[in-house]
């Protein structure tokens, strides 16, 4: 596929959130977004054709392929086997959706997910843990290794 | 990377502006997962016209960050392949320009490529796009349509064709066949409407819904009419002329939206609302919508629409027939609005 990647406005992220809301109910659109997101991370790693190399760790390689998404700035902390802890400042996804009750950067957290795991040839989940869009002054993930691969 | 993307900068970081001006990137396949996971909740139809109206946000999206207006066709058919270029989508070059339409040739579109190059029109997104920055750069309402571009469907071409424009707000002139409002109508206009307020006149009759709508905006509010009654019968009735009027129907009409469309119909609205002044909405016989779809969708689309109205500091007036719901459901619709006693009913 030649131009393997396209933009979209950010706005986007508040319809897709009410209007998978309103078909399948807040659980499942959750999942939905998060599945999007992960493959979408997942392929456009793929695309971009990075690997981990002896020079750069996943925390060094995803944050700096990070900045190429257009869903926010991150800085990410190793906390131990294998877990990665994300801070994100001005996540896209919480200011597309404003105020909310609960953590809802959904798109964002499966775009991480699949993006760590198409990095490290692992399978990554990731669960946000604050968010903007619920008061918050950062938006938090904690990327875990599945239990399959740990 | 292939090509340089506009993404969120550290200068844009942060509010409105930022929200305008900000874009993602997604690869070609996400079209298929989002197709998928649509059609898997809602089928064929919904995912083709929800990927539709994503596309519709996206050209609009970038003709705003872009800045750009068109005046003429021409000048649309000479911007649209400069813009794309930045899209990703594909590439494209513009067949011909006519009296009222574009014909634009794709010869690698990523959304057909993503979704296996089916032999018929199948990229929605990508019409919507096009639709959408047509629409954006001209100010007017198109319709894009999707035909075979070569035997094989490798290439697909899209028509581009201004139509008339249903949702473009206008401020009414007074009509003598709309005839006075009551009293109490006409109070309630004067006194009680507050922008940025969601009303609801709950009657059996929505005459007076009508006639508070109608004193709205010939005090030169633009009104969008949103109605399960026929639009003629509504303009002769209360002599709305130019104001335009949705039929909630499954009438194939350009003035029609299907009743369980609801994101489509919230879209309508919201459109109509940043193109308006002094915007005000009336939507009639909210019980319609809840039958065709159900209690929580219909009340959850009025929680949105009930937002961008406090948004655009705008007036929605809903009517609904009390006697059609259960009290729990019409005390759930009430906590989302002002009810509004017009004395009739």
């Amino acid at each position: 596929m030649q131009a393997a990647f396209f933009i979209m406005p950010i706005q986007i992220l508040k319809s897709l959130h009410d209007e998978f809301r309103g078909l399948a109910g807040a659980d499942a659109a959750r999942a939905i977004l998060f599945r999007i997101g992960f493959s979408s991370g997942e392929a456009v790693t793929r695309k971009i054709n990075i690997e981990i190399d002896s020079g750069l760790t996943l925390p060094e390689t995803l944050t700096s392929l990070w900045i190429e998404m257009g869903l926010g700035r991150i800085i990410i902390t190793e906390t131990g086997a294998g877990r990665l802890h994300v801070e994100c400042d001005g996540s896209t996804e919480a200011l597309a959706l404003g105020r909310m009750e609960s953590p809802s950067c959904d798109l964002t957290c499966g775009y991480l997910a699949g993006t760590a795991s198409a990095l490290s040839d692992r399978r990554y989940h990731c669960v946000e843990t604050q968010c903007v869009s619920a008061g918050a002054e950062l938006c938090l993930f904690d990327l875990v290794l599945r239990p399959d691969d740990e | 990377m292939e090509q340089m993307l506009p993404v969120v900068t550290e200068e844009e970081g942060g509010g409105e502006d930022a929200l305008q001006m900000a874009f993602f990137i997604m690869p070609g396949h996400a079209l298929k997962s989002l197709r998928d996971e649509l059609e898997i909740q809602g089928g064929d139809a919904l995912a083709n016209d929800m990927l539709y109206r994503y596309g519709i946000r996206c050209g609009e999206g970038m003709v705003t960050r872009m800045g750009m207006k068109c005046g003429t066709l021409d000048d649309i058919a000479s911007t649209i392949p400069a813009l794309w270029a930045g899209v990703g989508l594909g590439r494209i070059t513009v067949d011909e320009v006519t009296g009222d339409s574009i014909k634009v040739r794709f010869h690698e579109s990523v959304e057909s490529l993503a979704l296996g190059k089916p032999k018929e029109p199948k990229c929605h997104f990508t019409r919507g796009y096009l639709n959408g920055m047509a629409a954006s750069l001209s100010g007017k309402e198109f319709n894009t349509e999707e035909i075979k571009g070569s035997d094989d469907w490798a290439q697909q071409v899209f028509i581009l064709k201004r139509t008339s424009d249903v949702l473009t707000p206008v401020v009414e002139k007074p009509i003598p066949k709309a005839g006075a409002a009551p009293a109490a109508v006409a109070a309630a206009a004067k006194a009680a409407l507050e922008r940025g307020m969601s009303y609801l006149v709950e009657n059996e009759d929505p005459t007076d819904a009508y006639r508070l709508f109608v004193e709205e905006i010939t005090q030169g509010s633009q009104g969008l009419c949103i109605t399960r009654d026929f639009p003629n019968k509504v303009r002769k009735l209360y002599g709305l002329a130019q104001t335009p009027v949705l039929w909630l129907s499954n009438a194939e009409a350009e003035y029609a939206v299907e009743p369980v469309q609801l994101g489509k119909l919230y879209h309508k609205i919201e459109d109509f609302l940043k193109k308006a002044q002094s915007p005000i909405v009336m939507i009639t016989g909210l019980e319609y919508l809840i039958v065709q779809n159900n209690f929580h969708s219909a009340l959850k689309f009025l929680q949105l629409v009930r937002d961008q109205i406090s948004i655009h500091d705008s007036i929605l007036i809903a009517s609904i027939s009390p006697s059609t719901m259960g009290d729990k459901d019409l005390k759930l619709i009430e906590r989302e609005m002002s009810p509004l006693q017009l004395g009739g009913g």
